[in-house]
């Protein structure tokens, strides 16, 4: 099974302390512990169509965290934030180690509402995203973390001003442009933005 | 994108969100006019953005709905409106009769509705209730009514009466609502703006014209102390004249119009609605004192007069960029700009006039809006300005102004602005109008381009129509007329292939070939200015005049044309671009798609006359049949410019036509090559992959092309008939009768598709359905293309003499291909039927008609087809001669495979002398084998080359184990002879009885793909020898009943065998050891 590499774990805290926040490996640790549990235990049931909701995900792991280690969350926002990250990473891990670098195999095009919060999210869509997200971070990265924030951990505009210390309207309006930004990127075959190279087929 | 380009991008975007949807294209153009990255980026931006928008409705909106979205007022994005859609027929307010509805805004409806009281027709505009519910609103109507009350002109817009019906009931029984409206004349004809952004820059007397009653209009409510302050182009309307009069204007939208309150009859509660130090009014059209918040004057109105006119006369804004209030401040500090820098021929006396309105202080310019016109008229504008006040020189048409001593005072009062939020309430006011006439066409539409003609006796720009549908043909929203079917009218008309198309002829054509619409254009040149006239015609029912149409001139100076120059001055290639993306436009293709689909039409033709000038001669050549001279002109294009990639594909199509394979993928890859490939248009590189991977028996491949193709163009009929062949070769048949049946409506008169979805139904047994497109082929004046259909048909059910007797009627054909083909198929139906010496006879014909043709490449087809003819009369060495000749003239891939069939039968059959000749033979197509960047198909013929030589060394057992790697890479749907036919030699070498029969069965199986489908041969006659069929039935029957077996497969084959062969006994297949 694929875990997070090290220096990924320490690249999360060392991105969470320079926002000021603190957080330690164990928080981390335990948070990803939990979220992979939580994944495993729903692709694992029978008849699954291997996707998963991000958004329940993370909410359940919050609540079973914070009930059973009693960990101490700054407030709500940055285990989120946490949680969007790690997400990310079991989403895009699950998706690789199902040999799903080839895209296309029967995935039809990601689909988002305007909330940013899919529905059930199988891990090559999340592949798909998170290929975006990494073209997008080049040219906007507080606009693609706060993508990052909405899709893989479902925050609202609220917490994700929060998390990156902007003013809500800021956030709102960011929410704006890189919306219909990811949009146009994962359309099948688009070809506009063409600097930023192949696009994938979806 | 650079993160600098999107910080840019997201701004401009951000920006444009703020403004009306209407207003959005007109702002990011100006906003990234420098940069296309960002501009394409800020259109795909806002393009996704509608289509997020268009989601979200559709969405629940289940659980933490979004907060983002209160960003964007309603106003701007509105919500269905809630106003009851009044009916034909209801009455409001028991007068008001509701004849139809015109038009639908933010704010309400417009209808058409009869006056019973004074009975005339009146537009009637209604508010949304909760926009009524609003006093400021309802004031600000009520406003509007009550200054236009005040003006009383024919050239101001009328409004007769502000009315409310309390507890209207709908006549669809719905809950009664209080319906608030105003009612106005009803103004048949375009805004000022509408006709400017369709034609560009007016003639000077129709500028003229408008002028006078524009300045007729804001003198008369100057003089009832009204100040308009809003006067621009979208509130001026033009309505045609009846009985040859001229077009009357009216002066519209009074709703910011500002009243002295010390006026005479002015009304106190205009103040309570009064914003103080809010800006209103237009900001491209803003006097520089609107703009400082100063106080607004008559000059006021003088100032935006100024900005019309030049507007007209030059086709451009004066400032253009002005579209925020930001912007539109510099020209509290610039120079007016003046209108001869952008129209150098215009008469000075325009220039003067419009100048005087511009000043920026509002006491240097002309004091009265009448002024303006006798200036244009040859009046001294200093003389003018010295009567300050009232203008006693104002031509005899006007009425002598009142004398009002106190006028001049009253004007000047402190800034009292009305304005609601920040967004115009004034209704565009074309709204209001019928519109008897829309440019705009369904998705798919076929339109027709003619040539654009060259008036400006520079030979070199002859050419320019290339260009013009390099851009149009990116369009994913219309589909251009094709050349072939352009000539093909031409011919119907009686008329050559090189007419000279005069506007007449172009309707004529766009009326035969149902093109909705014709795009005529014309390129002259005054001294060093150019005009490129384009118009889009909706043609009529005769070719006399369109019905319809929308024109428009670009106008440029290019003084550094350098006449012997070989590269196209960058100028006029702008210009071509901007023209077709406003046709593009004008016939209803998204901003989005035209950014998107919009390479530049010099990069995907050529930046070169030279080159371009060949590319027409070949165009011109090919349409009239002369397909190896074009492919001369196309050399010579691409030798002048070697990026020149489309000249390269279009190579590549004639070339493949012409049976010359080889050269013609050498043409594709060069076009497809790493280095030109971004020359092509994204319609062309995906038609030109789905080509090369059909010739090379690619088929997936293909399909794949083809599917790329018709997700950007789903209207072009090419993306659904092409992957026809490839999908038949994949047995998968039902998927192309849908594809072409969804191709169908979009070319109708196209005989492609409908003659390709009759072969379909054929092969699927489906004779009845295929005799439905044989009628409609043949109403569609396409009764060759029925015939061949037919030719099959009559094959199919055994009338032999009627497919024969239809194949001799083609030998007379006016198509050359169709002419040529005629006699191989005729050869292929008489060597079915046994007639071997017939069919030679028919090949020989055909020969002599190559030669006249000097078509190489046809004639090798021959030879080989004759080869075989000669191995079935047993005239052996005629037959290798043959083969000799004909592979050596082409010896393309497919020459190859053919060859390989023909030698292969010949060893099995033939003498011993003649079998070393056949190993000789074959070892020269192993020499000269096509290269494996013929990917597949290479693959392929070496597979089967090889195996024939094993089977010529007398070693089956290999030769099996070759051909069953060659079948993996063999067409799905096509002949396996050559594993029959291995595995018949293999029992013959073998003689083991114990497992004879299971190879038997095999070879029966081998043999069953072309035996058990006689429609399959004739899908794509040019794939087979002649006799093929009959060939591989008589193996398959003869194996049958060597092996007793006795299906119903086998019996319909032995019935078909006996209709086909009446005297004759299938082959006994297997003989027991070679002679």
């Amino acid at each position: 099974m694929t875990v997070i590499p090290d220096e990924d774990i320490t690249r999360l805290l060392l991105e969470l302390r320079k926002g000021g926040h603190a957080a330690d490996d164990r928080l981390i640790n335990a948070v990803y512990r939990e979220l992979r549990r939580l994944a495993a235990s729903y692709l694992r049931k029978e008849g699954h169509d291997q996707s998963l909701q991000p958004t329940e995900l993370v909410h359940e792991a919050y609540l079973h965290l914070n009930d059973k280690d009693k960990i101490k969350w700054q407030n709500r926002s940055h285990f989120f934030a946490v949680c969007a990250k790690v997400m990310r990473h079991i989403l895009v891990d699950r998706a690789r180690s199902r040999g799903t670098e080839k895209r296309g195999a029967g995935l039809e095009w990601v689909e988002f509402n305007e909330e940013f919060l899919p529905g059930p999210v199988t891990p090559e869509q999340a592949l798909v995203v998170h290929e975006a997200l990494e073209r997008f971070e080049k040219i906007s990265p507080r606009q693609a973390y706060a993508i990052e924030l909405r899709y893989f951990g479902g925050l609202t505009n609220a917490e994700i001003a929060e998390v990156i210390e902007m003013n809500e309207r800021t956030v709102k309006r960011d929410m704006v442009s890189a919306l219909a930004w990811c949009h146009k990127e994962l359309k099948p075959r688009s070809r506009s933005g063409s600097t930023t190279g192949e696009h994938p087929k979806l | 994108m650079t993160p600098e380009q999107w910080e840019r991008a997201k701004d401009i975007f951000d920006a444009a969100l703020d403004l009306a949807p209407d207003k959005r294209a007109a702002y990011i153009h100006s906003a990234c006019s420098n940069d296309p990255v960002v501009f394409s980026e800020v259109e795909s931006l806002l393009a996704a953005h509608a289509e997020v928008c268009a989601i979200r409705k559709k969405a629940d909106g289940s659980f933490l709905r979004p907060d983002r979205f209160d960003l964007m007022p309603d106003l701007f994005d509105p919500p269905p409106p809630p106003t009851p859609s009044l009916q034909t027929g209801e009455v409001i307010s028991g007068r008001f009769r509701i004849v139809r509805q015109l038009g639908r805004g933010g704010m309400g409806e417009v209808y058409e509705a009869h006056d019973s009281e004074l009975g005339v027709l009146v537009a009637l505009k209604t508010l949304h209730p909760e926009i009524a519910a609003n006093p400021e609103v309802l004031n600000r109507f009520r406003q509007e009514v009550r200054i236009a009350h005040r003006i009383t002109h024919s050239n101001v817009c009328r409004t007769f009466h502000l009315g409310r019906d309390i507890a209207h009931v709908s006549s669809d029984g719905s809950d009664p609502v209080d319906l608030t409206f105003i009612t106005m004349e009803v103004l048949d004809g375009k805004s000022l703006y509408q006709i400017l952004k369709d034609t560009g820059r007016l003639p000077l007397d129709r500028a003229h014209a408008i002028a006078i009653q524009m300045a007729e209009a804001i003198e008369a409510a100057h003089r009832a102390g009204i100040i308009h302050r809003d006067i621009k182009p979208g509130n001026v309307m033009v309505c045609s004249g009846r009985n040859g009069e001229g077009d009357r204007v009216a002066v519209t939208d009074f709703g910011l119009a500002k009243v002295d309150g010390s006026a005479p009859g002015s009304d106190a509660d205009l103040s309570a609605i009064s914003h103080p130090g809010n800006i209103i009014g237009t900001p491209a059209y803003m006097a520089p004192e609107q703009l400082d918040l100063k106080p607004v004057s008559p000059a006021t109105d003088i100032y935006s007069f100024g900005l019309v006119l030049y507007e007209m006369v030059t086709g451009q804004k004066a400032f253009p960029g002005s579209h925020t209030i930001g912007e539109a401040r510099s020209r509290l500090v610039e120079e007016p700009p003046s209108p001869r820098a952008v129209f150098p021929d215009l008469p000075a006396e325009w220039d003067k006039a419009i100048l005087s309105c511009l000043q920026i202080d509002p006491a240097d310019r002309l004091h009265h809006v009448t002024d303006v016109i006798a200036v244009i008229e040859g009046a001294d504008p200093a003389e003018l300005s010295k009567s300050p006040s009232i203008n006693t020189g104002a031509p005899p048409r006007w009425p002598a102004p009142q004398p009002q001593p106190a006028t001049r005072r009253r004007w000047i009062l402190p800034t009292v602005a009305i304005l609601l939020f920040c967004v115009s309430l004034s209704w565009p006011a074309y709204r209001l109008y019928q519109w008897r006439a829309n440019s705009t066409v369904a998705s798919g539409t076929l339109v027709y381009l003619a040539p654009v003609k060259n008036e400006t006796g520079e030979k070199q720009l002859d050419n320019i129509t290339e260009l013009v549908r390099a851009g149009l043909s990116q369009s994913a929203h219309i589909n251009l007329l094709d050349a072939g079917r352009v000539s093909e009218i031409l011919q119907h008309m009686t008329k050559s292939p090189d007419t000279a198309i005069t506007p007449e002829i172009a309707r004529e054509i766009a009326m035969r070939g149902n093109a909705p619409r014709l795009i005529t254009g014309v390129l002259s040149k005054a001294g060093n200015t150019f005009s490129l006239a384009f118009t889009i015609e909706q043609p009529d029912n005769q070719p006399g005049r369109p019905r319809h149409s929308w024109p428009k001139t670009w106008t440029w100076n290019d003084s550094a044309v350098d006449q012997s120059s070989t590269s196209i001055s960058p100028k006029l290639l702008e210009n071509i671009r901007e023209a077709s993306d406003w046709i593009r436009g004008r016939v209803g293709e998204s901003d989005n798609d035209i950014v998107r689909l919009g390479a530049r039409p010099e990069d995907v033709t050529t930046g070169s006359w030279e080159a371009l000038d060949d590319y027409e001669q070949a165009l011109r050549l090919s349409n009239e049949g002369r397909r190896a001279d074009a492919v001369l002109a196309l050399q010579q294009a691409v030798q002048k410019d070697p990026q020149f990639a489309l000249a390269y594909a279009m190579m590549g199509d004639i070339l493949i036509s012409l049976r010359r394979e080889i050269e013609g993928f050498r043409a594709y890859d060069k076009a497809l090559d790493s280095g030109l490939r971004n020359r092509l248009t994204r319609k062309e590189e995906d038609r030109i992959r789905g080509m090369r991977a059909v010739d090379t028996a690619d088929y997936q491949l293909a399909v794949d092309a083809f599917h790329d193709y018709t997700i950007n163009y789903k209207n072009d009929y090419i993306g659904w008939t092409y992957p026809t062949i490839p999908l038949r070769m994949l047995k998968r048949d039902e998927e192309a009768i849908a594809n072409l049946k969804a191709a169908i409506p979009l070319a109708p008169d196209n005989s492609f598709a409908p003659h390709e979805l009759a072969n379909e139904l054929i092969l699927r047994d489906r004779q009845d359905e295929a005799l439905q497109w044989v009628a409609y082929l043949k109403n569609h004046n396409h009764a060759e293309s029925a015939t061949e259909v037919e030719i099959v048909l009559a094959f199919l059910n055994h009338h032999y003499d009627d497919a024969l007797r239809l194949t001799n009627s083609l030998h007379n054909s006016a198509s050359l291909l169709r002419r040529s083909n005629s006699y191989g198929k005729e050869a292929g139906l008489l060597a079915e039927i046994g007639d071997y010496k017939a069919a030679i006879k028919a090949i020989d014909q055909g020969l002599v008609d190559d030669d006249a043709q000097n078509n190489s490449a046809q004639r090798a087809e021959r030879l080989l087809n004759r080869a075989y003819l000669e191995y079935k009369l047993q005239d052996y060495s005629s037959c290798i001669r043959d083969v000799d000749t004909g592979y050596v003239l082409n010896p393309s891939p497919q020459n190859a495979l053919k060859v390989d069939t023909i030698l292969g039968n010949v060893y099995a059959v033939g003498p011993l002398p003649i079998t070393s000749a056949v190993r000789l033979e074959l070892r020269k197509v192993m020499q000269t084998l096509p290269q494996p960047e013929y990917g597949n198909l290479a693959e392929l013929v070496q597979l089967r080359t090889l195996g024939e030589t094993q089977l010529a060394d007398h070693r089956p057992e290999l030769a099996l184990k070759t051909f069953q790697q060659a079948d993996k890479k063999d067409e799905l749907a096509g002949s396996r002879e050559y594993v029959g036919r291995a595995l018949v030699a293999l029992i013959a070498k073998n003689d083991n009885p114990s497992n004879s029969n299971r190879l038997l069965e095999q070879a029966m199986a081998a043999y069953s793909p072309i035996a058990l489908r006689p429609a399959f041969i004739w899908s794509n006659p040019n794939h087979f020898l002649p006799g093929e069929f009959a060939d591989a039935l008589s193996s398959y029957v003869g194996i049958a009943s060597q092996l007793r077996i006795d299906s119903p497969e086998v019996r319909r084959a032995k019935l078909n065998f006996a209709l086909l062969r009446k005297n004759q006994t299938s082959n006994l297949v297997v003989r027991t050891s070679r002679p």
